[in-house]
């Protein structure tokens, strides 16, 4: 089983990203490899405690605290109609910055 | 955005609003100069400003409606259609506007001639009117000395004006404030100045100018000054205070809010701290500021309600019918963000009333009513919410076409529209498509409108009701709460997560234990509480979560939250309450924004993310599960027009046990508390009888038949009967079922103890008779122990049509220490009455053939005799709606018919209260 990997591509000393070059923050989820342009990556963390939302979607895993707002917990696995994976360990969760109020990607390897 | 252009669109478009209004009052009352003062004094200002800006459009509008308020000004008649264009001047400098705002200070391409002719026209036919020939000839010699100079001047401005230069009104203008005659200066010297002034931008032009800049300059630098004049009286010490800055504020304040929440929650934890006293003094602060900063976002309604006097106005002239504005109660305040959001659903309402449901004018004086019609807004504060209504007095909703396009539409079927009250059915207007509008006009008839007003106000946390009467008019009413974001909420806990439930629609909570006097009970198979005699529909809260089946319900215990939504009462049983916690609501993510239930989740004092419940949503799924069936049940039994009876033939519960013997015994189900098996070693003896020790007090056994025994091991079973505190347990050798049937008692027994026999599944079984075995247990079992020691046997007249009931409470009654007599049916009841016996107090049953009890009462009453004869109704049906029947019927009181204690608390009420009037 692979354990979760995340890693920026970067270019050497271009921190800031020129008009050619995009960095990346590079997920597996489900052995396959996935890139989120890193100006949207908000957080990484461990989730903790995650409310359960009755009558939501399915791929809404649930809500959660991050310093005080309240975030929507996407599960990748199901959203991607992946097969579920049992193990708990190795959840990750990637907060995203969008147009409208903070989304999370919980990342299961 | 340039700070002078920000400021000059806030106000401008202030001023705007306020000429509106203005101009309505103006048409109303023509000879007001007061209000034809203030509407040119705005308009020229905001002439003046668009002038020193430099928006040469705008300041071409604005001069053109000045001028033709001048003419007013100077006591030229009012027309409908000169109003009407100066209000489309003034909507089109709104849009102007706008597009400016848009486009970060450039005004808009365009020359708005149609609009300037058309108003230059007016004032123009008005002067025509009003000056004498004098006036002709002055012009028409102007014009003849302007053709001699060359340049095409006339008085009415061929181009727009440029900034800089003035226009020969402004002159005029300049001379006529000079003196105090309005008089035609001499047109010779009038051509000569004008060409002087056209020429070039010689001094007449700057001079001119100056003052206009002057005026103009002013107006930037004293807004508030300003604010005062045209305010209309309303003097207030007030500042303008962006509106970033306050939201900030109240999000500060929110998150106070909460990070003292959590402090509380801590402290709590700890019995003794030093950090209650000092924490109780910032909670105390913090509240106070909390409040403070949501008065800020305070503003009276009347903000909301400036525009409708113009568009009642504008209404009534497209529909050709006259229709009045009254608003009352234009101060009360709420809150910001609330008012902008009911702004639509209002404009909509209005438009419907007038459209739809006032009638024309022909309709309206042949059915005595004034020809004008009246919308009615009122707005006042009421227990933490704000109620506004709007009234019309119009022709009221058309019932039948509602159920026309309810079926039609296929939102409901035939069969259930027949079971609905007219109630139920005016509510379909809020159904997505809907109108009943033969034409779909301008104005309102394309069906988008209910639905989206009843969504908005849902949004908000608020409710919308409406009422009805045919011919006589309508009335919708906004209920919606005073404040959003911060909610006192209950903290409730099912299916082991937690969940808040705002206070406001929280009634009461009930404990619920099988063998108290709260139960759970199931009428039809839908699980329902009996509180206070009346039946609630109950629902479970991991069933509106969609969590589990309703099979699997624990219902011997758990806690009800009974709430109300409007005018729906219902239950919800939660597994467990905890506390109440204010908390500030934070609204869903955008993709769990439709889920109904909920209406935003929140943080609360530990950190843990719950979801808050939405009572609407909770009503709505209500409405679809559980009361549908509900009011069947209620319309059953409520059936009396057909004279069902319904007590001896409906099917009840009944408990099937054997004692003593092979035959099958029963007994109504909903006498019996609680079946409890007792192991034999438990059962004491003492003073002759056999006791239990039972939930903390004894329990007397008693047998069925005379020289039965306990068993003498093993386990016994009983019948557990409990009243006020006190329990008997009748020992049974088997319970065998529990079943519904009918109880037709066809063999009326001799014995004690047994009512009769009734063929129960299809088996001839004993009736037992309670009355006889709870006195056996206590003697006074049946007594009152307040009952007065009075000597005086007063005498009841019982009146049921069925054996069991009267069996059953005829005892009761005969313990209590009335003297009773029976009948069957009303007859024979009026029979005996005609006899001449005087009886202190009637209780009559309700459902009975022939002759009903509402009209057994009704007639009575109509006679002088009994006029004043306490009659206490018993039914099984207790509902409002019967009680209020009831009432009208005559009767002093109404007990359900089950409810043994209260029936005696009745009777005493109601004859102590007779005897003390009688001394």
């Amino acid at each position: 089983m692979t354990t979760h990997k995340l890693s920026a591509v970067e270019d050497e000393d271009n921190r800031q990203g020129s008009a050619d070059h995009i960095q990346y923050v590079t997920v597996v989820i489900g052995s396959q490899l996935f890139g989120l342009p890193i100006s949207q990556v908000h957080d990484v963390f461990v989730p903790e405690k995650v409310t359960q939302v009755p009558l939501a979607p399915p791929e809404v895993e649930g809500v959660l605290n991050l310093r005080g707002r309240i975030v929507t917990a996407i599960n990748m696995r199901r959203k991607l109609h992946l097969k579920p994976n049992d193990a708990d360990q190795g959840m990750m969760l990637l907060v995203l910055s969008t147009k409208g109020s903070p989304m999370a990607l919980l990342l299961m390897p | 955005m340039d700070d002078l252009l920000r400021e000059f669109l806030t106000e401008t478009n202030e001023s705007l609003d306020v000429v509106d209004v203005e101009l309505v009052k103006f048409e109303q009352e023509p000879n007001n100069a007061t209000i034809l003062d203030n509407i040119f004094r705005l308009v020229h200002t905001i002439k003046g400003t668009c002038g020193f800006l430099g928006l040469p459009r705008l300041e071409a509008i604005a001069h053109a409606a000045e001028t033709l308020m001048g003419k007013f000004r100077d006591g030229v008649p009012v027309t409908h259609e000169a109003v009407t264009l100066v209000l489309a001047s003034i909507d089109r400098i709104k849009d102007i506007l706008a597009d400016l705002e848009a486009a970060n200070g450039t005004e808009p391409e365009g020359a708005d001639r149609d609009l300037i002719d058309e108003l230059e026209r007016l004032s123009l036919s008005a002067d025509n009117d009003d000056m004498a020939d004098e006036m002709a000839a002055a012009m028409a010699e102007e014009k003849a000395a302007e053709e001699e100079v060359g340049t095409d001047i006339y008085q009415v401005l061929e181009r727009p004006l440029r900034p800089g230069e003035v226009s020969l009104d402004e002159l005029e203008r300049a001379f006529q404030e000079a003196e105090v005659e309005i008089e035609m200066p001499d047109p010779a010297e009038d051509a000569e100045d004008e060409a002087e002034a056209m020429d070039a931008a010689p001094e007449a032009a700057p001079q001119a100018e100056a003052p206009v800049a002057k005026k103009a300059e002013a107006k930037p630098k004293n807004p508030s000054a300003k604010g005062k004049a045209s305010s209309q009286g309303v003097s207030n010490q007030s500042i303008r205070v962006n509106v970033e800055t306050l939201e900030h504020l109240m999000t500060m304040v929110s998150e106070l809010v909460l990070t003292r929440n959590q402090l509380l929650e801590i402290v709590r934890r700890h019995e003794d701290s030093e950090f209650k006293v000092p924490l109780q003094r910032l909670s105390n602060v913090t509240g106070e500021l909390q409040e403070g900063v949501m008065k800020t976002r305070m503003q009276p309604i009347g903000n909301a309600w400036q525009k409708l006097p113009r568009i009642v106005r504008d209404l009534s002239q497209e529909l050709d019918k006259p229709i009045g504005l009254e608003m009352i109660g234009a101060e009360t305040e709420l809150d910001r963000q609330v008012l902008e959001l009911i702004k639509d659903p209002l404009t909509h309402m209005i438009r419907n009333s007038a459209d739809h449901g006032l009638e024309e004018p022909a309709d309206r004086v042949a059915a005595g009513k004034p020809e004008k019609g009246n919308i009615t807004l009122s707005a006042y504060h009421e227990g933490g919410h704000i109620i506004i209504e709007v009234k019309d007095d119009g022709r009221g909703l058309n019932l039948e076409k509602i159920k026309e396009k309810a079926l039609k539409n296929g939102v409901t079927t035939e069969a259930e529209l027949e079971k609905m009250a007219d109630q139920q059915i005016y509510k379909f207007i809020f159904a997505a498509g809907f109108s009943t509008a033969t034409n779909v006009t301008s104005v309102s008839g394309r069906g988008v409108g209910m639905d989206v007003v009843r969504n908005n106000v849902e949004l908000i946390g608020g409710s919308i009701d409406l009422r009805s009467t045919p011919g006589k008019g309508s009335s919708f009413i906004i209920k919606i709460p005073l404040t959003l974001a911060i909610v006192s909420t209950l903290i409730v806990e099912a299916g082991g997560d937690r969940y808040a439930i705002p206070q406001l629609s929280v009634v009461e909570l009930v404990r619920v234990q099988s063998n108290s006097e709260h139960r759970i009970e199931r009428l039809k198979d839908r699980p329902v509480l009996r509180l206070r005699n009346k039946l609630l529909p109950l629902v479970h809260m991991s069933q509106l979560l969609g969590q589990t089946e309703e099979a699997d319900l624990d219902e011997d215990n758990g806690f009800i939250v009974v709430m109300q939504v409007g005018s729906q009462t219902f239950g919800v049983v939660v597994d467990g309450v905890f506390h109440t916690e204010e908390i500030v609501v934070k609204p869903m993510s955008s993709m769990l924004r439709n889920i109904n239930m909920f209406s935003g989740n929140t943080i609360l004092g530990d950190g843990s993310v719950i979801m808050i419940i939405d009572p609407n949503g909770v009503a709505s799924a209500m409405a679809s599960h559980a009361s549908g069936t509900l009011t069947d049940t209620f319309e059953d039994e409520q059936d009396n027009e057909e004279a069902r009876v319904i007590d001896a033939d409906a099917p009840i519960s009944l408990l099937l046990f054997r004692a003593g013997s092979e035959e099958p015994k029963a007994v109504p189900l909903s006498l019996v508390t609680r079946l409890e098996e007792f192991d034999v070693s438990k059962i004491e003896h003492s003073n002759g009888r056999d006791l239990v020790q039972y939930r903390g007090s004894l329990m007397p056994l008693v047998y069925v038949n005379e020289g039965d025994r306990h068993k003498p091991e093993g386990t016994q079973p009983m019948l557990v009967f409990s009243d006020n505190g006190r329990s008997m347990g009748l020992v049974v050798d088997q319970i065998v079922d529990i079943v519904e049937d009918r109880m037709t008692i066809e063999v009326v027994s001799e014995r004690q103890g047994v009512l009769g026999s009734a063929i129960i599944r299809e088996r001839a079984t004993e009736v037992i008779d309670l009355g006889y075995y709870l006195p056996l247990a206590f003697d006074d079992w049946f007594m009152r122990k307040e009952i007065d020691t009075t000597t005086k046997v007063r005498k009841l007249l019982f009146l049921d049509d069925s054996a069991f009931f009267r069996n059953m409470l005829t005892p009761v009654l005969k313990a209590a220490g009335y003297d009773v007599t029976v009948c069957s049916s009303a007859q024979s009841a009026y029979e005996l009455m005609e006899k001449g016996t005087d009886f202190a107090a009637i209780v009559t049953d309700i459902e009975m053939p022939d002759i009903s009890g509402y009209e057994f009462c009704e007639s009575l009453r109509r006679d002088t005799r009994f006029r004043h004869l306490p009659i206490i109704a018993l039914s099984a049906v207790v509902t409002p709606a019967s009680i209020e029947k009831g009432r009208q019927a005559g009767f002093d009181d109404y007990v359900a018919k089950f409810d043994r204690p209260g029936l005696l608390a009745a009777l005493k009420d109601v004859l102590t209260s007779e005897m003390g009037v009688a001394a």
